[in-house]
């Protein structure tokens, strides 16, 4: 795990001898991007020919002092960089519904090589944002509410990336859960929120080696993220012992030189504003040490050198494209998450030359593949849901209608032999928030956070209108964040969330759709019963305070059943869990299971495993995720699991002794394969004062009825 | 008679639609590959698509999609004038798939911009054609290309991918159509055709009555009476040919068929019934006398503009 980290250490002397040889103002040179502020907003507005990082963005690089340059490449469901090569991927956060972290860390190899392919050094596109409110326009770059998940997801990612010697971005740093608001709110929350919520997925990223961070836009108690001391110097860097550097996020990430500076931001990115010029005349003016800027100039040198050798030494092999479609082709499988699947409508039986198979809704026949702003992918293609189904409805007559009018939608229902409706979102819902360039007519305004969870009024009547004439219908919903499902989901067949699955994501869904592979998906979030049961949040506020509960620990806390818990999914095939038992070592307790598929075909489980403290002295979550393996079996296959919980991830964080304090009290294990209280298996362990000295024997495993 | 069940239809090679009125008496089922967009100037007249009997009056609009078998067929004692667009589904689409529009002011199903709408832009685009001058041919196609984005923007469509689709009912018509009107002289051209498609009478009038509403036997017993007609009308063989030529089987059938179809005998018919003359090319698609056609047009085309506030669109 801290291999990489290491790696950036071991170059401190070196780094150290090459910082003594500049001067200020190279030193300040490598601290900020060349890109025009121009060249920046032209590209997000469209207004010019080259789209967003569609060449890498540089920063810094002193070829004769052997300093390389860092060279910015974006994603996170792909390489931004280029156009008609790259491969997209799902989004990240349907990549969290795989949960997956082996396939995640591939997929990370796969960005690796092309970033490297499209001339850069450095990935800036693992987000681990914590989507506190389910609207927030991108929580489709981000794996889902759970912090474990998320910091074990970005993890993989960090791992996959860097072992192709590209330095890998973790962002944004940190409670950037808002997108409308995100360059003007303040953000509050108590230290056990931020401790134990908004902050532990981007340690396990540091752990995991990350050789970069990119600041937030946000503020924090009142000061800009890229400004934050506490954040960027005295966690991060200081307690966390992060040896990388961090640069701003783009253009509005600072706003002031001295400020951000002194408040540890290492480099201003992708244009120079406050750094350059004005950074050494505040150094030379005494408001900023020059020490600060030997620190930033050795963490940039260490890094870039730390990985530049690591590519030299890595053999490197050409990207092969094909394979990473392949890889994206399966993680769509994988992560596509069915929801409900009445007497087994699907998976579909009537891809056959006399059959009629209407395919509704307009989200069908479009490239649908994410946000358009800054993690736009220009992949060489995208297999539309449509596509997937034609290719693969082996002669079957489909019917395509966008579903617009219910009369119609009832016609061509009652001749068809099945009816699938997609419903759902596309970037003018969600993503990055990009206002409509003033100079133009009329242009919409696209992204940003969803004031509704529903589906639109639109997609409701469509499905209503089937659901009214048969009762098999099979929706399919798109979409980057978490879609409340209506009444309607009383009346139909099948629901399977999609999310956004990436350029092979039609044939994915269909292969799905027919039987020819089994989705392996599960939620990455709860689907609570209405946007009611959840914690909330002003789209447009400047100051937004963020509790202690979120999500499903939200919905545990209030006692509100959702309609599907978090880290539900449904199979073709079904699994037996059995001779689950609980064993302890000083600093770990260690579930093992017996997972077999008795079902009638191969497919894919994921063991969750939860813990919780009803007994803590402070107010807990419930439960929370702690662990979670996923298997695969084929038919009659029996494998047996391990799950761990260390026991410092017991601890809550004191805030009076500032620090993370494990309790001696009992812990109660759940094991199982859904956030479901009743279904849960439940243990009780007890820990002894000293945590991580505790005798096994005092830990005492026992099944409760 | 030479009798081919596609319509020749007369193509602007630039951009393939062809524009004409007509008066009709009646056309038998048949298809062709364009899109045949009608809309009524006067009378009343039914169409038979799609197992569905269709009754248009003045102000109507009905569009029949490519390759759909349809039958058009005037009311009694009514002279029905209508206009016709016909364009070639390579003007709606590129790829290897087929489009369905759903366009009939007497249904259901509204459209967004108004029927009058497409009634005024067909208008539009028979007054062009109607036009000698040679820049008339670029206003037709202007407004035919607005057309033909209006139907996507406003009408209900759907589009239908696979092979499957070409084994439909529809192709099984086709098939027997093709096949009567070969054997159309056999007493038992219905048994014959069983026996060539392998299927039970049952089998095939359900499948045919699916696909335009009428049993094996109503279809055929419409082929025997339009040829009956024309034979009538054109020649000056005896009723015994006729009877035989038709395969009516007995001169009673004969007789019985052919009155309740026109309330005519034969004898009579010939002496006094009027025939469509199928000479242009166009079954039973009539000339019609320009100058009125055109008044007719421009009422249409300025009752509309006025009512929208708009001189061209």
């Amino acid at each position: 795990m801290k291999e990489c980290e290491n790696v950036i250490l071991d170059y401190h002397e070196k780094a150290k001898e090459i910082v003594e040889t500049l001067s200020l103002t190279e030193k300040v040179f490598l601290m900020s991007g060349q890109i025009t502020k121009e060249e920046i907003r032209g590209a997000i507005q469209k207004k010019i020919k080259t789209h967003y990082n569609e060449m890498p963005y540089r920063a810094g690089g002193i070829e004769e002092k052997g300093i390389p340059p860092m060279l910015f490449a974006d994603g996170s469901r792909g390489v931004v960089c280029g156009r008609g090569k790259a491969t997209c991927f799902p989004v990240a956060v349907m990549r969290g519904a795989t949960f997956d972290t082996g396939l995640e860390k591939q997929i990370g190899e796969a960005i690796g090589e092309e970033v490297l392919e499209a001339g850069a050094n450095l990935f800036g596109g693992v987000c681990v944002n914590l989507p506190y409110h389910p609207g927030w326009g991108r929580a489709q770059e981000s794996y889902g509410e759970d912090p474990y998940l998320l910091g074990k997801m970005g993890a993989a990612l960090v791992q996959g990336v860097q072992s192709k010697g590209v330095i890998a971005c973790v962002k944004h740093f940190a409670f950037n859960s808002m997108e409308n608001a995100r360059r003007k709110v303040n953000i509050t929350c108590d230290k056990r929120t931020e401790r134990e919520v908004f902050l532990p997925q981007f340690k396990m990223c540091v752990d995991a080696g990350a050789g970069a961070f990119m600041s937030a836009y946000n503020s924090y108690q009142g000061v800009k993220c890229g400004h934050h001391d506490y954040l960027l110097n005295q966690v991060l860097k200081k307690e966390w012992g992060f040896p990388g550097f961090v640069f701003s996020d783009f253009t509005w990430g600072l706003t002031d030189t001295v400020e951000a500076v002194n408040g540890g931001l290492d480099m201003e990115m992708p244009n120079t504003c406050y750094y350059g010029e004005k950074l050494t005349q505040a150094v030379r003016d005494g408001l900023v040490p020059e020490s600060r800027i030997d620190e930033a100039a050795l963490r940039i040198i260490c890094t870039l050198l730390a990985f530049r050798d690591k590519r030299e030494t890595c053999r490197r092999k050409k990207a092969d494209y094909e394979q990473h479609r392949a890889l994206a082709y399966r993680c769509a499988v994988e992560g596509m998450t069915l929801l409900k699947n009445e007497r087994n409508v699907l998976p579909l039986r009537c891809n056959k030359k006399d059959k009629k198979i209407v395919v509704m809704g307009q989200l069908a026949d479009c490239e649908n593949i994410g946000d358009r702003g800054s993690s736009q992918v220009y992949a060489p293609y995208v297999i539309t849901l449509l596509q997937g189904i034609i290719q693969a409805a082996n002669g079957a007559e489909i019917i395509y209608y966008d579903g617009e009018s219910a009369a119609h939608c009832k016609r061509l229902s009652k001749e068809a032999d099945a009816v699938i409706i997609v419903a759902g979102n596309d970037y003018y819902d969600e993503g990055e928030h990009i206002e409509a360039d003033p100079d133009a007519v009329k242009i919409k305004n696209y992204g940003g956070d969803r004031a509704q969870l529903g589906l639109k009024k639109r997609d409701t009547e469509m499905i209503e209108a089937v659901a009214s004439v048969r009762e098999d219908a099979i929706v399919a919903i798109v979409g980057g964040g978490m879609i409340i499902p209506g009444q309607w989901r009383e009346h139909v067949a099948a629901i399977m969330l999609l999310y956004y699955p990436g350029m092979e994501g039609g044939s994915a869904f269909a292969d799905v759709l027919f039987g020819k592979k089994n989705p392996g998906g599960k939620l990455p979030f709860v689907i609570p019963q209405s946007e009611n049961d959840m914690p909330q949040v002003d789209w447009d506020a400047t100051e937004q305070s963020y509790e202690y509960y979120h999500g499903y620990t939200w919905l545990l806390e209030n006692d509100r059943e959702p309609i599907y818990p978090f880290g539900y999914g449904l199979s073709y095939t079904k699994f037996d869990i059995s001779d689950i038992t609980i064993r302890t070592t000083e600093e770990q307790i260690v579930v093992t299971a017996t997972v077999k598929n008795i079902g009638a075909r191969e497919g894919s489980e994921v063991v969750q495993l939860y813990v919780g403290a009803a007994h803590s002295k402070v107010k807990r979550a419930k439960l929370l995720l702690k662990d979670f393996t996923k298997v695969f079996l084929g038919k009659g296959e029996t494998c047996e699991i391990h799950l761990t919980c260390r026991v410092e991830d017991m601890a809550y964080y004191d805030e009076q002794q500032g620090m993370f304090v494990v309790e001696n009290t009992g812990y109660d294990i759940y094991v199982g394969t859904a956030c479901v209280l009743k279904d849960l298996q439940k243990f009780s362990v007890l820990v002894d004062k000293n945590g991580s000295q505790c005798e096994s024997g005092q830990i005492s495993g026992f099944l409760f009825d | 008679m030479p009798f081919s069940v596609y319509e020749t239809v007369n193509n602007d090679k630039l951009f393939p639609i062809h524009v004409f009125v007509a008066s009709i008496e009646s056309s038998v089922f048949h298809w062709h590959k364009e899109y045949e967009m009608i809309g009524m100037l006067k009378g009343s007249m039914h169409v038979r698509v799609q197992s569905e009997t269709i009754l248009l009056k003045e102000g109507d609009v009905f569009l029949v999609n490519s390759n759909e078998v349809h039958a058009l067929k005037s009311v009694d004692g009514e002279v029905a004038l209508c206009m016709f667009i016909q364009m070639e589904p390579s003007l709606f689409k590129t790829g290897d798939h087929d489009i369905l529009f759903y366009l009939d002011s007497t249904g259901e199903e509204q459209v967004k911009c108004g029927f009058d709408r497409f009634y005024y832009r067909m208008s539009k685009i028979v007054y062009e054609s109607m036009n000698e001058d040679k820049h008339a041919p670029f206003r037709v196609r202007a407004q035919a290309s607005c057309m033909i984005a209006e139907l996507f923007d406003y009408v209900v469509y759907d589009v239908r991918f696979g092979e499957g689709r070409k084994q439909n009912e529809q192709e099984m018509v086709v098939r027997f159509m093709e096949y009567a009107q070969m054997h159309l002289a056999e007493e038992h051209v219905l048994d014959m055709a069983c026996h060539e498609f392998g299927m039970s009478r049952k089998t095939l009038d359900r499948s045919i009555k699916t696909s335009i509403g009428l049993s094996a036997k109503e279809i055929i017993d419409d082929l025997r009476m339009e040829r009956a007609k024309t034979l009538l009308k054109t020649t000056n063989k005896n009723m015994n040919y006729i009877l035989d030529a038709c395969g009516f089987g007995s001169e009673k059938t004969f007789y019985r068929l052919f009155r309740q179809e026109t309330g005519l005998t034969p004898k009579a018919f010939r002496e006094n019934g009027s025939m469509v003359s199928y000479d242009s090319g166009l079954k039973g698609y009539l000339d019609f006398e320009t100058p009125m056609v055109k008044g007719m047009l421009k009422g249409i085309i300025d009752a509309y503009q006025e009512k929208n506030h708009c001189l061209e669109g």
